[in-house]
């Protein structure tokens, strides 16, 4: 993927997260995104809009922090967890093992989410948003302002 | 395609009506492959698809005074050969009508995914092999060979329409216009139709490596 | 399934959808979330798109010149009525 240099704005339909919505969506890099007018929320933490441009580089995020990220999915998804749960996050815990920035890293808190679903129904997306926070605190971003 | 005729076209059509024959031409050079195209969905016989064309034609120029012009001169052309093609098609086919939309269910097979009660449902049970192959080496006169078999064996709606979306290059519009469907009509027979050509590609792709 | 998500088993369903810009904005949202992690379901998406490619490269047919100049004649013929 040729990524478009910062500053430059993007047309059409460009998209972003909120810092609560990240875990889902980790790639090789992270940039902070700056939306044009009229960004309408498609799910919560989802963004676009029809302009945007990249502004700056999380630097913090890498192939290192995307372990530790993946790694404390999983420890997550391993307290307390018993049956299903229990494989799920054995799941979560081998993923974590070759989690790097990216795909891998989003599979190790998918499958961590899941065994937090499996514990207690409901709790999916909270599990999701409580590792997107855990990672947003890692990283040093504020949480959602706007 | 326009949905009604353009200036070029509108000249197209006097200098038809008065006769000149460099004008018609000029439209059976224009149109001619995809009016044939068009044909070929409804008769196999290269043949029976070029009599289809001429019928066409002659009915072009019995009808040519009438035409409105509520659509364009092209998308009026696929439509009379479409006609004349499906009638024919009809007197030389042996097999039971085919439904609108062709086979029902599951475009892949079930048995790929894990099922309800296990931990991963709905995820793949047995996922798709990579075909790890850049896509200079698939573009050999054998895999074409392969797709064109495999086109030539989908039901005959699912067929049609993937002839002319992703053979032809014709937009969803211009198809559902030409063929009387509608957009989601097209767009179910056009998943199906993919569906299992990219299944015949893979089964082709991989066979050497098992 | 329990959660709001899309499965593999959904997912191979709406790729022309999805192809075609046809899905909802959120629906979108749910394909794109899951091709971020499953690997599979991004090789599916990938054979789907090579497949196109590769249709669009089966060769036209054109009018035979025997076709061409049957049709020449009978503009002649009708001119002449």
């Amino acid at each position: 993927m040729i990524w478009p240099k910062p500053g430059e704005w993007l047309a059409p339909d460009v998209h972003a997260l909120r810092p609560e919505a990240l875990a889902p969506w980790l790639a090789e890099e992270l940039w902070h995104v700056e939306l044009d007018d009229g960004a309408e929320e498609i799910v919560p933490g989802v963004l676009v809009a029809p302009r945007g441009r990249l502004v700056a580089r999380v630097e913090a995020w890498n192939d290192q922090v995307a372990r530790e990220f993946a790694s404390a999915c999983a420890e997550h998804a391993r307290e307390g967890a018993t049956g299903r749960a229990a494989e799920f996050a054995a799941d979560a815990t081998a993923a974590a093992e070759k989690a790097t920035a990216g795909p891998t890293a989003v599979l190790a808190g998918y499958m961590a989410a899941h065994a937090a679903e499996a514990k207690e129904p409901g709790t999916f997306a909270a599990e999701r948003r409580r590792q997107s926070l855990w990672l947003a605190e890692r990283l040093g971003l504020s949480p959602s302002a706007e | 395609m326009t949905t009604v005729p353009s200036v070029d076209e509108r000249e197209q059509l006097a200098a038809l009506r008065a006769g000149d024959e460099r004008a018609f031409a000029a439209l059976v050079d224009l149109h001619g492959a995809a009016m044939l195209r068009v044909a070929r969905l409804y008769v196999r016989d290269r043949a029976a698809a070029e009599e289809a064309v001429q019928e066409a034609w002659l009915g072009v120029f019995r009808g040519i005074e009438r035409f409105e012009g509520r659509s364009s001169l092209r998308t009026w052309l696929l439509r009379i050969v479409a006609n004349v093609a499906r009638t024919k098609g009809v007197r030389e086919a042996r097999s039971v009508p085919f439904s609108a939309l062709g086979d029902d269910g599951p475009t892949v097979p079930e048995e790929r995914f894990r099922g309800p009660e296990e931990r991963w449902a709905g995820h793949w049970a047995s996922p798709p092999d990579e075909w790890g192959r850049p896509e200079q080496e698939l573009l050999t006169a054998e895999t074409r060979s392969r797709l064109a078999a495999a086109i030539g064996g989908l039901p005959d709606a699912q067929r049609q329409v993937i002839s002319l979306r992703d053979v032809e290059g014709w937009s969803a519009d211009e198809v559902c216009n030409v063929l009387g469907l509608s957009e989601t009509n097209q767009r179910v027979l056009l998943h199906r139709a993919r569906t299992k050509v990219r299944a015949a590609l893979d089964e082709y792709l991989t066979e050497s490596e098992t | 399934m329990s959660v709001d998500e899309l499965t593999c088993k959904e997912l191979v369903e709406v790729v022309t959808d999805y192809l075609e810009d046809r899905l909802t904005p959120e629906e979108r949202v749910r394909f794109e979330e899951h091709v971020a992690f499953c690997s599979w379901c991004r090789t599916y998406l990938e054979q789907m798109r090579e497949t196109v490619r590769l249709t669009g490269t089966l060769a036209e047919d054109d009018l035979s010149p025997e076709a061409r100049d049957g049709l020449l004649q009978a503009f002649r013929d009708w001119k002449e009525r």
